[in-house]
């Protein structure tokens, strides 16, 4: 559970990366580069999902912690990906969908774990 | 005529938005020259401040005579251990402490005051300190070191300067850090457009690319930690605030403090009746229903022996960004009087002001948020070191096209080596010495920082010695391997002095302790991987041919000639 924000931060990232046609282009580069409005879409994406990275900081760490754990992995986050960008490009697709499917299997989980464990002693989350 | 034209340019200049002409040329100026003048002492800055948020960890790491007892012992059976001895060394004291080893603490320690009558019949007070073993309750003889402590302390004070001297030093160069960070955000042009970039493969943009990265990634934590620094010395760096208010001095000063810091715990004095204090054991039941169990940072008992004795037992943890509360009792009865919450704010500007000092701090942070607070202080020292390389780098480039070079810049080229690899490797100077120096030894704690200095000196020197025979790129290959080989060999020394060395400490599961070892493990793989990889770098171009290439009709100047 502790995960998801962090994912959701790189998420977010790559997601405003891919508005940007130098990074399309290194991540999809058979892909042709789409239109301006595509564009748009993925950078509003990216923020939203940005602020839905620090939505969820905020939630499960409280407002002072929540948002220096934000800044904090913020810059780890990015720091990977410039290194991955530059270094080994392909991998940022791979991993980006590894972090989608972990999110949602992590929450989906955490949330039927907690629906099973009424009275039953149940391992903490 | 020229009224007017003087007036458009003043309009050009004012109106022109910063990122185009004038503006931003003359800010990548004050970039540029602030940034390589004050690099050292930021340098230091950055790596002592990134050190300072382990350095209970490092000082655990420096007393490996630190028992490694048990964690999972009862709080009530500590505090038994620790008032049994207590009762046996400090019976007459006046003040008793207890730390437990919750948190961030990692030992058992009872400290106590006692206080004598001098020759001349002055009152003399002097705090005695014993780190117990838990399960023998003797005190175990913890060698004399500065510790973490000392290295973090060096972050705003320096050393061997005078405190006041140190601290205006560290004031001036943060203020320049300060230009240096809104200046670099003016010059960058592309802040958005460039985010994730790093152009690794080309020379030219690569250092230019890295400091980029290095600053505009942790921005909120460097804008948030100079600010911040800047602000700790506000009351000695602009003291006609208070003066103008108060008057100047240092007795206008407290009565200053006084109104702003509320009084966190209520101060008894002694009243000079004579009563027996209560044990800690007795209350303790008392305490756990206020706080739960296993809760207790330290407990103290302060007037012992008088009827206005009172004892103090804080909880550990936080409580939002501040220190948790703190719970009062009476000394003699045992009751229960009062709770303090600490730090609370008495002004919107103290709130401030205590907001960003403990974000500076990191207090409130558990490992995982330390560490984040850590690496982003790294970045920033890699930010200060990328930006010293870049300057030289750059005007490398243009001394070569040009044929000559300045005895300046080869001084900073040589100065750079020294700076950027001799620091680390002089910090792990210090844990050798801290190994190597004899236990019984008086001043070995003096004498550990003395050899930091002393081989961050020999460090300086070597690249100017050096260059008589070796270029530049080799010389950083040779300091690099250097710094490798003492990190690396770190946990091998710790192997033959103590015994708690990598081999015990990762099969019983005392992670603080692994960690440190294997964290000087990885700078040293780190620095290897750069040295190898510097060494294997395609030769810098033939400088020296070039450089005294001149064209036909020139005449040889009279100017040094550099063999980088």
């Amino acid at each position: 559970m502790t995960f998801i924000p962090l994912f959701t931060t790189f998420l977010a990232f790559i997601l405003i990366s891919l508005s940007m046609k130098r990074h399309f282009r290194q991540l999809y580069p058979m892909r042709k580069i789409p239109s301006l409005q595509h564009l748009f879409l993925f950078r509003l994406f990216g923020y939203l999902v940005l602020f839905l990275s620090i939505f969820l900081f905020i939630s499960i760490q409280g407002l002072g912690l929540g948002l220096v754990s934000f800044f904090g992995v913020l810059t780890l986050t990015v720091l990977i990906q410039v290194l991955l960008f530059s270094y080994r490009p392909k991998w940022i697709i791979v991993i980006s969908s590894v972090f989608v499917f972990l999110s949602i299997y992590i929450f989906i989980v955490s949330h039927v774990v907690v629906l099973h464990c009424d009275n039953k002693s149940c391992i903490g989350v | 005529m020229s009224f007017v034209s003087i007036l458009v340019e003043a309009g050009e200049v004012i109106l022109i938005t910063p990122g185009q002409g004038r503006f931003r040329q003359s800010m990548l100026w004050l970039h540029t020259w602030t940034g390589i003048v004050f690099a050292i002492v930021l340098y230091f800055i950055f790596i002592t401040g990134s050190i300072g948020y382990f350095q209970n960890e490092i000082t655990y790491w420096m007393e490996p005579e630190t028992p490694l007892n048990d964690k999972s012992v009862e709080q009530k059976d500590l505090l038994n251990v620790a008032e049994q001895r207590l009762k046996q060394v400090a019976a007459d004291s006046t003040e008793w402490w207890v730390d437990f080893p919750i948190g961030r603490q990692y030992s058992l320690m009872i400290s106590w005051l006692e206080n004598s009558i001098n020759q001349d019949g002055s009152n003399e007070e002097i705090w005695h300190e014993e780190i117990l073993d838990y399960d023998t309750g003797k005190p175990v003889n913890v060698r004399d070191t500065g510790g973490g402590a000392t290295l973090y302390a060096m972050h705003y004070s320096l050393h061997y300067l005078p405190n006041i001297v140190a601290y205006w030093l560290v004031s001036f160069c943060s203020m320049f850090m300060f230009v240096g960070l809104i200046t670099g955000i003016i010059i960058h042009k592309q802040i958005f457009k460039d985010f994730f970039t790093f152009r690794s493969a080309k020379k030219q943009h690569s250092w230019r690319d890295l400091h980029t990265v290095l600053s505009v990634l942790p921005l909120p934590f460097h804008l948030m930690m100079t600010y911040s620094g800047l602000l700790f010395f506000v009351t000695m760096s602009m003291p006609s605030i208070i003066g103008a208010s108060y008057g100047f001095g240092d007795e206008n000063l407290d009565r200053y403090y006084d109104d702003v810091y509320l009084e966190d715990i209520v101060q008894q004095d002694a009243a000079g009746i004579k009563a027996t204090s209560i044990d800690f054991s007795d209350i303790f039941s008392d305490i756990t229903k206020h706080i739960g169990s296993n809760n207790i940072d330290y407990i103290g008992i302060e007037n012992r022996g008088d009827i206005n004795a009172y004892i103090e037992v804080s909880k550990s943890g936080y409580d939002g960004l501040s220190d948790s509360e703190t719970y009062i009792f009476h000394g003699v009865t045992g009751q229960f009087q009062s709770v303090v919450v600490s730090n609370e704010s008495t002004s919107m500007a103290k709130a401030f002001y205590d907001t960003l000092f403990v974000l500076h701090e990191g207090k409130f942070s558990d490992y995982s948020v330390r560490w984040l607070y850590f690496i982003s202080g790294l970045m920033g020292a890699g930010m200060i070191a990328s930006g010293m390389i870049l300057w030289a780098t750059k005007r490398r480039e243009r001394s070569n096209k040009k044929g000559i070079s300045h005895q300046g810049l080869i001084n900073v080229e040589r100065l750079n080596i020294g700076i950027i690899v001799g620091l680390p490797t002089s910090i792990a100077i210090y844990f050798w010495l801290n190994r190597l120096l004899p236990k019984n030894f008086e001043a070995r704690s003096d004498w550990e920082i003395n050899g930091l200095f002393f081989t961050w000196s020999l460090l300086l020197v070597y690249p100017f010695l050096a260059s008589f025979k070796y270029n530049t790129k080799q010389i950083w290959t040779h300091q690099l391997m250097v710094a490798s080989l003492v990190y690396g060999l770190l946990p091998l020394i710790n192997y033959f002095t103590t015994n708690v060395h990598l081999g015990i400490t990762l099969s019983n599961g005392h992670w603080v302790l692994a960690g440190f070892d294997l964290f000087m493990l990885l700078c040293s793989f780190v620095f290897g991987l750069c040295a190898v990889k510097l060494s294997n770098s395609p030769p810098v171009v033939a400088t020296y041919n070039s450089a005294i290439k001149l064209n036909k009709h020139e005449k040889p100047l009279n100017k040094i000639v550099s063999k980088a």
